[in-house]
C-alpha cells in the first residue's frame, strides 16, 4: 500500500516558524520602537501607531541633535577603548591558565580548577564596595583602568576554555614537546587557534556584556570624557534631554548600531562556539 | 660497540600498589629494529614515553648511542615519535608540519615568532635549506604533490607517510614508533609493514616499534621485547620467541592460531605425563611439580609414529584458510579444543567431517614444558623406541 503524506505535514515548519516569527517580533519590538522614535517628530512620538514610515521624517534633527548636546563619538570611543583592554587581557590571562588547568600536571590543580568553578559562583557586585575603596587608596577613580580592572580575570573564560582545550588530542602536543616548542608556544600558537570558535564567542560575550554595563562604570567614573555609551546615555537623559526622546532614542541607536553589526558578522561563528561542546 | 637504546632498570608506577614498569633493562644495538609487543596494559607504551623523555621514570636510566638522557628534555634528545593517531598539527599544511621540526631546532624562539621573527638576521638562508630537506623526504616517501594540503584532506595511508615524513626529516638517530599501522584498514597494514621495513633498512637508524599485533612484531623485528605486566618476559629474535619461548605466556602470545597447552605432572623420577599418558623420552630434573605441556598447531599430526603421545579427539571444526586448514579437534574426556594445522595438500584424498573421530599425536621433541610458575623447564630428550601407550 503506497503511504500518502499527511496533509498536516506541510504545516509542521511553517507552524514552528510562526512561532519563531512571534517570539523574535517581541524581542525586536524595543529596537524597532527605538529606531522608529529616533526618526519621529516631537509631535508623532507619542503616537502608538507601528507604521515604519513617520508622517513627517524627523531623522535629521534629531541625530544632529544627539550628536550636537553629547560627545556620543567620545562616548563610543570610550567604550572600545574599554571593551578591548578588557578583551585582551582577559585572553592573555586565561588562555594560558585554560591551557595549564587542562593540560599540565600539576599539584594543587583540581583545587585550583575547583576555585575556579566556585568563583563563576561570585556575583561582581559582592566585589564592588573592596574594589571601590581599593581603587579610591590608589587614586584610580575616574580612570579607564578603573572600568577595566575587576574584568580583567575572567573566571568564566577560564572554565569555558577549559573544557575546549581538554578535548585537545595529547598527542599532538607530546609530538610539539618532541618537535622542541615551549609550553607558551604550544599554548598559543597551537592550542588556542584550534579553540577559536570558542574563543570567539567568549569575545562576543565579553564586548556585549562590558559596552552595554552601566553599574561599574557608574560607580568609578564621574567624568563625561571617561563615560563609556550606557553612562553616557545616562548623563544625556540627566542632563540635557530629559523629554526630548526623538534626539534620546536616536543616541541610543548610534550606540546600539555596533554591537549589532559585530553580532551580524561573527554570527556563525559564536553559534559554533556555544554549541560545540553539546556536539562532541 | 656503543649501544642504540640502554635501559637500565626502569620503574614507573601511577599509583603507589600497582607499578607499570618494574626494573625494565633492554640492551639494542644501533641501527636495531626492536618491537616492544604485549597486550594492552602491559605498560610497553609508558615504557616507549620514557624513553622520549615524554614522561619521566621513577628510577632507572635511558642511554641513548651512549648518551646519558634519563634527565634530558624531550626534545634535547635527538630522537623522533611517530605517533598512533599520527598527531600532525592540524592547522598547518603538510610542508609546513614536516618543517616545524627543522624551524624549531634551527631557528632560535625569537626568529619563530610571528611578523617579528621574519627582521631576525639569517632567517631566510635557514628557511631555504629547510625546505630543501622537507623536499627531498616528500620525494623519499612519494608525497610531493600532498605538501599544499591540510591533514584533514589526507587518506589514513597520506597521514602515515606525512608522520613519517616529520620523523625522518631531523635524521634522528633513534625513531620511537607507536602502533603507527593499528588506525590503518588490513590490507593497507600489510603494506606499510614492508615499508616500514625497507625504510628502516634505507635509514640505518634504531627503531623502537611499540605494538599489541604479534604479526607486526615477528614479521617487521630483529629482536622482540614480550612484556607483561611491566616487566619483559623475554628478549629475543622472532624465531627464538616462536621456537623457543622462555614462558608460557610467552608461547601464547606469539603465533596465529595459539599454542596448544596440555595439563602435564612430573614425577619424582623426572618423567613427564600428559593427560595421564607419560610422555616417552622427556625427562628434566626439577621434580615433583604441576607443569604444562604446549605444542605449537603445526606440529600436531593426524597420524601417530610409535614414540608419539597420542590422543583420540573428535573433530569439531573445520576452518579453511586457502592453502592450510585449521582443525579444531576435542580430546576424549577433555573440555578443550586442540587447534591443529594442516596443509591443504596433506588432507587430499582423506575428507574430514565436522564430528569425525581422530587420532592426534605429537612428538615430545616439539612440546615445551613450562613449570608451575610458567617458566620453561630444561628436559632432557632421548629416542624412546617403545611405545608406551596408544589411544
Amino acid at each position: 500500500m503506497r503511504k500518502f503524506p499527511s496533509p498536516l505535514a506541510g504545516l509542521t515548519p511553517l507552524l514552528s516558524h510562526l512561532v519563531l516569527l512571534i517570539g523574535a517580533a517581541f524581542i525586536l519590538l524595543p529596537f524597532f520602537w527605538m529606531v522608529l522614535t529616533s526618526i519621529r517628530s516631537p509631535s508623532e512620538i507619542f503616537s502608538v501607531s507601528f507604521w515604519p514610515i513617520p508622517r513627517e521624517f524627523y531623522g535629521w534633527e534629531n541625530y544632529g541633535e544627539a550628536f550636537g548636546m553629547v560627545p556620543l563619538l567620545r562616548f563610543m570611543l570610550n567604550g572600545v577603548i574599554v571593551c578591548l583592554g578588557i578583551l585582551v587581557v582577559q585572553l592573555l590571562v586565561a588562555v594560558p591558565a585554560a591551557y595549564a588547568l587542562a593540560k599540565l600536571p600539576f599539584a594543587g590543580r583540581r583545587l585550583l580548577f575547583a576555585l575556579v568553578v566556585g568563583a563563576l559562583c561570585v556575583p561582581m557586585q559582592v566585589l564592588a564596595l573592596p574594589l571601590f575603596m581599593g581603587l579610591a587608596e590608589f587614586n584610580l577613580l575616574n580612570t579607564y583602568f578603573a572600568m577595566m580592572l575587576p574584568f580583567f580575570l575572567s573566571v568564566f573564560a577560564i572554565f569555558l576554555f577549559r573544557q575546549t582545550f581538554k578535548s585537545y588530542p595529547d598527542e599532538i602536543i607530546q609530538a610539539a614537546r618532541l618537535d622542541g616548542f615551549t609550553e607558551l608556544e604550544i599554548c598559543w600558537r597551537l592550542v588556542a587557534p584550534s579553540a577559536l570558535p570558542a574563543i570567539s564567542a567568549f569575545a562576543v560575550f565579553s564586548l556585549v556584556a562590558h559596552w552595554n554595563d552601566l553599574y561599574w562604570p557608574m560607580i568609578v567614573v564621574s567624568d563625561t570624557k571617561l563615560a563609556p555609551p550606557p553612562l553616557g546615555m545616562l548623563f544625556f537623559t540627566n542632563a540635557e534631554a530629559g523629554s526630548n526622546y526623538g534626539a534620546l532614542m536616536a543616541g541610543a541607536t548610534v550606540l546600539t548600531a555596533p554591537l549589532v553589526v559585530a553580532f551580524l558578522f561573527a554570527r556563525r561563528q559564536f553559534i559554533q562556539g556555544i554549541t560545540m561542546t553539546g556536539v562532541k | 660497540m656503543t649501544l642504540g637504546l640502554e635501559l637500565r632498570g626502569l620503574d614507573k608506577s601511577f599509583e603507589p600498589e600497582n607499578p607499570v614498569l618494574r626494573g625494565i633493562d633492554l640492551s639494542i644495538r644501533r641501527g636495531e629494529f626492536v618491537s616492544l609487543v604485549g597486550s594492552s596494559g602491559c605498560g610497553k607504551s609508558t615504557l616507549l614515553r620514557i624513553i622520549a623523555g615524554l614522561e619521566q621514570a621513577d628510577g632507572g636510566r635511558v642511554a641513548i648511542d651512549g648518551r646519558e638522557v634519563t634527565y634530558l628534555e624531550p626534545k634535547a634528545r635527538r630522537i623522533a615519535m611517530v605517533f598512533q593517531s599520527y598527531a600532525l598539527y592540524p592547522h598547518m599544511t603538510v610542508a609546513a608540519n614536516i618543517a616545524t621540526p627543522l624551524i624549531m631546532s634551527r631557528l632560535h624562539f625569537l626568529a619563530r615568532l610571528p611578523l617579528l621573527g621574519a627582521l631576525a638576521p639569517g632567517r631566510r638562508q635557514v628557511r631555504s635549506t629547510i625546505d630543501r630537506a622537507v623536499e627531498e623526504v616528500a620525494d623519499q616517501l612519494e608525497i610531493r604533490p600532498l605538501l599544499g594540503r591540510k591533514p584533514a584532506q589526507l587518506s589514513g595511508g597520506q597521514r602515515q607517510r606525512v608522520a613519517l615524513a616529520r620523523a625522518m626529516v631531523r635524521q634522528p638517530s633513534l625513531f620511537l614508533m607507536d602502533e603507527p599501522l593499528s588506525n590503518l584498514d588490513a590490507k593497507l597494514r600489510v603494506h606499510m609493514r614492508g615499508e616500514l621495513t625497507d625504510l628502516h633498512r634505507r635509514v640505518g637508524a634504531t627503531f623502537v616499534y611499540v605494538t599489541h599485533d604479534q604479526v607486526e612484531a615477528m614479521t617487521m623485528s630483529d629482536r622482540i621485547a614480550l612484556m607483561e605486566r611491566g616487566a619483559i618476559l623475554q628478549f629475543g629474535t622472532p624465531s627464538e620467541l616462536y621456537s623457543a619461548p622462555a614462558n608460557l605466556r610467552v608461547a601464547q602470545f606469539i603465533g596465529t592460531p595459539s599454542i596448544n597447552c596440555f595439563p602435564a605432572e612430573i614425577d619424582s623420577a623426572g618423567t613427564v605425563s600428559c593427560l595421564g599418558r607419560p610422555v616417552s623420552g622427556m625427562v628434566t630434573s626439577e621434580t615433583r611439580q604441576r607443569a604444562s605441556l604446549a605444542v605449537r598447531p603445526e606440529s600436531i599430526r593426524l597420524s601417530a609414529r610409535s614414540e608419539d603421545v597420542v590422543f583420540g579427539a573428535t573433530l569439531r571444526r573445520i576452518e579453511h584458510h586457502g592453502s592450510e586448514y585449521i582443525l579444531f579437534a576435542e580430546p576424549q574426556g577433555r573440555d578443550q579444543l586442540v587447534r591443529i594445522r594442516v596443509s591443504g595438500a596433506a588432507l587430499e584424498g582423506q575428507p574430514l567431517a565436522e564430528g569425525q573421530a581422530l587420532t592426534i599425536a605429537f612428538s615430545a621433541a616439539d612440546a615445551h614444558l613450562f613449570g608451575s610458575d610458567d617458566r620453561r623447564m630444561d628436559v632432557s630428550l632421548f629416542d624412546a623406541p617403545v611405545r608406551l601407550q596408544s589411544a
